[in-house]
């Protein structure tokens, strides 16, 4: 290896690095709410598919996540990436066995290192889940997810009040997952989902999508 | 910074070819350069680059972040007829375009205003179309100054379509070469499918990296044709004033 690919790697390497600030769709959630009391953390290894140029590009992209229960039927968290950072909140509507429905709010901002036809470096996000759970026994769930999401995604500039390039998507979504419960404490999830954004001033840009992985870690406050 | 988005001008042309120009004779092939000159800082380095072999044998030169007098000073020394058209004015206050210079007649130009300005910078990209006459033979040449990255790969695909369509059936002989900013992971290949798709043969295939960065190497700079057949082609790696290198490929003629 010359010196010159080896600072190639390198630069490739830094950018996979970064890339991981790209948006993703993951929430990796169910629609069970966490109890009072209780704070859950987790780590997310997702794989994103995005847009790029005219084709799809894939990159992994690892999140931690964090719940905490604030009361009977609602709790609050988030998650972040490298270079971005989602807090929301979830309640729970509805609870009849073996079924539970929650909604989750969400607002979120990112820097995206990587420009393509309707993504920009400055991104804030603002929307909403409806979760679906379905517990199929103790240690099974399965999650049902459909979301609508607005996004402004603009370039540096718009901290300088100049909004050219400038853009504003409406994603609708929807996600399928399954969870198992490794022990009371733990538990593993694998979701999948897709958006599919729509640029106000554009139309529609292909297909965003993701699949992964969460590890979630649940422990009661210390009182 | 400010654009000059209109089609028509300002335009600069000039020809400074000897009274009795190679032009007299039928060439034994047709050479290309493409040279992105850095805001034309390096004049007379880039004119000792050019006044010697490889470059030295060049028929047409597509220039690239060119201002006019750097323009007028290399046809004058080299020999050559050119226009140019600016594109923007530089953080320097000089204009930022690109120029065709030949030497063979220059018997029509055109400016092509490209899409998505940089947000950053408000700079304007253009590519610059010119038809020579090759003994008889109309031959077309681009030169080609793509967006950098910050605009997007999708934006600069588009730049990239926009030549393309501007340029469709205008000659049967067609040269597009420029300074595409092809260094992001994907670039270059989604560029030359593109122009694959448009009919036109990636000329500078395989000559490797165009451009000096600190992370080394870049492909920034590419000769597409259509309806010529490369020979020879290369990089001419010695210092000529710019953090760009130039770009020459030798096409077989007659077509």
């Amino acid at each position: 290896m010359t010196r010159t690919h080896a600072i190639q790697a390198l630069g490739l390497g830094a950018l996979l690095l970064c890339a991981p600030g790209c948006l993703s769709g993951a929430r990796n959630l169910g629609a069970a709410t966490t109890p009072v009391g209780t704070t859950e953390v987790g780590v997310s290894v997702n794989a994103i598919a995005f847009e790029r140029g005219r084709e799809r590009a894939y990159l992994p992209n690892p999140e931690l996540t964090f719940r905490k229960g604030a009361g009977e039927n609602w709790d609050w968290g988030g998650r972040l990436t490298l270079l971005g950072l989602e807090l929301g909140t979830r309640h729970r509507l509805i609870e009849r066995s073996p079924w539970t429905v929650s909604v989750a709010p969400s607002a979120g901002a990112w820097f995206v290192p990587v420009t393509n036809n309707s993504t920009e470096p400055v991104n804030f996000r603002l929307g909403a889940q409806t979760l679906v759970d379905y517990r199929l026994n103790p240690t099974w769930t399965l999650t049902g997810g459909a979301s609508l999401m607005g996004t402004f995604a603009g370039p540096l500039t718009v901290f300088q009040g100049r909004f050219n390039g400038a853009h504003l998507l409406a994603s609708p979504g929807g996600s399928l997952g399954v969870a198992y419960r490794m022990s009371p404490s733990l538990e593993l999830r694998a979701e999948g989902g897709l958006e599919l954004p729509l640029d106000l001033k554009d139309g529609r840009r292909p297909l965003a999508g993701y699949v992964g992985l969460t590890l979630r870690w649940g422990r009661a406050n210390a009182r | 910074m400010g654009g000059y988005p209109d089609e028509t001008g300002p335009r600069y042309s000039g020809d400074h070819r000897a009274p009795v120009a190679d032009s007299a004779v039928d060439p034994a092939s047709l050479t290309v350069v493409t040279f992105n000159l850095a805001f034309a800082e390096n004049v007379p380095e880039a004119i000792t680059a050019l006044s010697s072999a490889p470059l030295a044998e060049a028929d047409v030169i597509l220039m690239q972040e060119m201002d006019a007098p750097a323009v007028e000073r290399i046809a004058t020394e080299l020999g050559m007829a050119y226009v140019y058209y600016p594109a923007s004015v530089a953080k320097d206050g000089d204009d930022f375009g690109n120029a065709v210079l030949s030497r063979w007649p220059i018997t029509a130009d055109a400016k092509i205003n490209l899409p998505h300005d940089d947000p950053y910078h408000q700079q304007h990209r253009i590519a610059v179309a010119a038809t020579l006459d090759i003994r008889g033979t109309p031959v077309q040449v681009v030169s080609v100054h793509g967006a950098t990255p910050i605009v997007g790969l999708g934006a600069r695909l588009e730049q990239a379509e926009t030549v393309l369509h501007a340029v469709e059936g205008a000659a049967p002989s067609q040269v597009i070469a420029g300074d595409f900013n092809t260094s992001d992971p994907g670039s270059l290949t989604q560029t030359v499918q593109l122009f694959t798709e448009g009919g036109f043969q990636w000329a500078s295939e395989g000559v490797g990296d165009t451009a000096d960065s600190i992370i080394g190497g870049l492909p920034l700079d590419s000769v597409f044709t259509r309806g010529l057949t490369p020979v020879e082609r290369g990089v001419d790696m010695r210092p000529a004033g710019s953090d760009h290198h130039p770009v020459w490929v030798r096409f077989a003629w007659p077509p």
